[in-house]
């Protein structure tokens, strides 16, 4: 690979960019395989030299041997972030970009600051229809009413806002699926006992259709595919957990409220 | 027999290209790309009834579906240059055993073991046919796509000057 002497960058600042990178990506839910790749061709892109790179959901270690031949490593804690396939994919442009320019380290950090800036909280109209438009569907998919279908609509609504008040980022997920999943219950139950629903099934199985962990489950696979069995391991478990814990808050909820019906 | 198969199943099949569309924008796929992801859950969903229409095993009935929308989402990506995540998971949602899960809870919070044993059995059963769908196919597109891959190692005789994998 020929280099360009004036578009050398240091190791280290080389590192850290292929680090946040890797970071953000992992972050907005790509596989390990896809984050491995992206950082060992960002350094590689950047310089010859040997890399090594190991990732698990929650942490990056990378480790480069670079031209100068001094060997360089830095480790890089990973918090939990909700999936945004939307970041991704920018990302993913962004990483065939830097691997054809070569733009420099300052420019990179700048598109990533650019993509991932934390959007304004504000109440999203897209994804208050997706919501309703999601937990109605899938109510009357299963065989619901029209009337259960509202009845999902409203319970969907209201979840939002919940989530929009108590968002889950940073925090313990399967805590956050349970707490969310019995307030899920008792809005359905209270939705079928106010004469809105009439089959307090659809109309829970509609909010379950909600919180459903699915990308945890596909990535899981994924990743448990590629070769990366520990991650596959955490995701599947994470998954599993949310799971049970979206069925036991339900659960709880009948029980809690059950009689009213 | 074909009218008798869409009446039948006319609904499931537009309610769950809704659900996908409101699922492609709860994960905030971009505005382009929706329209694959609701196209991938109404072949999801069609397969499906098919596949219970011929009468075949649970297992299968998910498996197929699953493994024919993977081969779509893996084909695609090469095709738009995404990942192919962005269309697999909103294709996958209508197969998703999210019924069953609540049967299976609601038979537990009822004290009706032998229900419960059979409903967490189908939720295990249909989990795994959508998990196998998508592995077997996935699995040989992975080592389509990385068949050219060769990074450099450390213990080499001789240093080549290329790096490899361009592609990605």
């Amino acid at each position: 690979m020929k280099k360009d002497k004036e578009n050398c960058e240091a190791p280290a600042r080389v590192m850290e960019c292929a680090l946040d990178m890797g970071e953000t990506m992992l972050r907005c839910g790509a596989e390990i395989l896809r984050v491995e790749d992206t950082v060992i061709r960002i350094c590689t892109a950047y310089g010859g030299g040997i890399v090594d790179v190991f990732t698990i959901l929650s942490l990056i270690i990378l480790s480069w041997k670079a031209d100068d031949g001094e060997n360089y490593t830095l480790t890089r804690r990973i918090n939990p972030y909700p999936t945004d396939l939307n970041k991704l994919e920018e990302l993913n442009a962004l990483s065939r970009y830097i691997c054809e320019n070569k733009p420099p380290c300052d420019e990179v950090e700048r598109r990533i600051c650019a993509i991932m800036a934390p959007a304004k909280k504000r109440i999203y109209k897209s994804k208050v229809t997706g919501y309703v438009l999601l937990a109605s569907a899938f109510t009357l998919f299963f065989g619901g009413s029209l009337r259960d279908g509202l009845a999902a609509g409203v319970v969907a609504v209201l979840m939002y806002l919940w989530d929009y008040f108590f968002s889950a980022h940073g925090r313990n997920r399967v805590v956050y699926s349970l707490a969310i999943s019995i307030v899920a219950g008792l809005l359905c139950i209270l939705s079928v006992f106010a004469g809105i629903g009439q089959h307090i099934d659809m109309v829970m199985i509609g909010s379950i259709m909600l919180l459903i962990p699915g990308i945890s489950l596909m990535n899981a696979l994924r990743d448990m595919m590629c070769g990366d069995i520990i991650t596959g391991i955490l995701r599947l478990a994470e998954a599993l957990m949310m799971a049970v814990a979206i069925a036991a808050g339900f659960g709880i909820a009948i029980m809690m409220l059950g009689g009213l019906l | 027999m074909i009218v008798q198969f869409f009446e039948k199943y006319v609904v499931m099949i537009l309610t769950a290209a809704v659900g996908t569309l409101g699922y492609c924008l709860l994960i905030n796929v971009k505005r382009n790309k929706i329209v694959y992801g609701c196209l991938g859950g109404v072949v999801s969903t069609f397969l499906y009834c098919v596949c219970v229409e011929a009468g075949l095993t649970p297992l299968l009935q998910n498996l197929i579906p699953a493994a024919v929308v993977t081969l779509y989402a893996e084909v695609l990506a090469r095709v738009v240059k995404a990942p192919a995540t962005v269309f697999l998971i909103p294709s996958i949602i209508p197969l998703v055993p999210g019924g069953r899960l609540y049967y299976t809870m609601r038979a537990i919070v009822d004290g009706d073991a032998d229900n419960a044993k059979s409903y967490a059995m189908e939720t295990i059963v249909i989990a795994l046919g959508i998990a196998v769908g998508i592995v077997v196919i996935s699995l040989v597109f992975y080592h389509i796509s990385h068949k050219n891959i060769q990074y450099k190692v450390r213990f080499e005789p001789q240093r080549k000057s290329g790096q490899g994998g361009n592609e990605k």
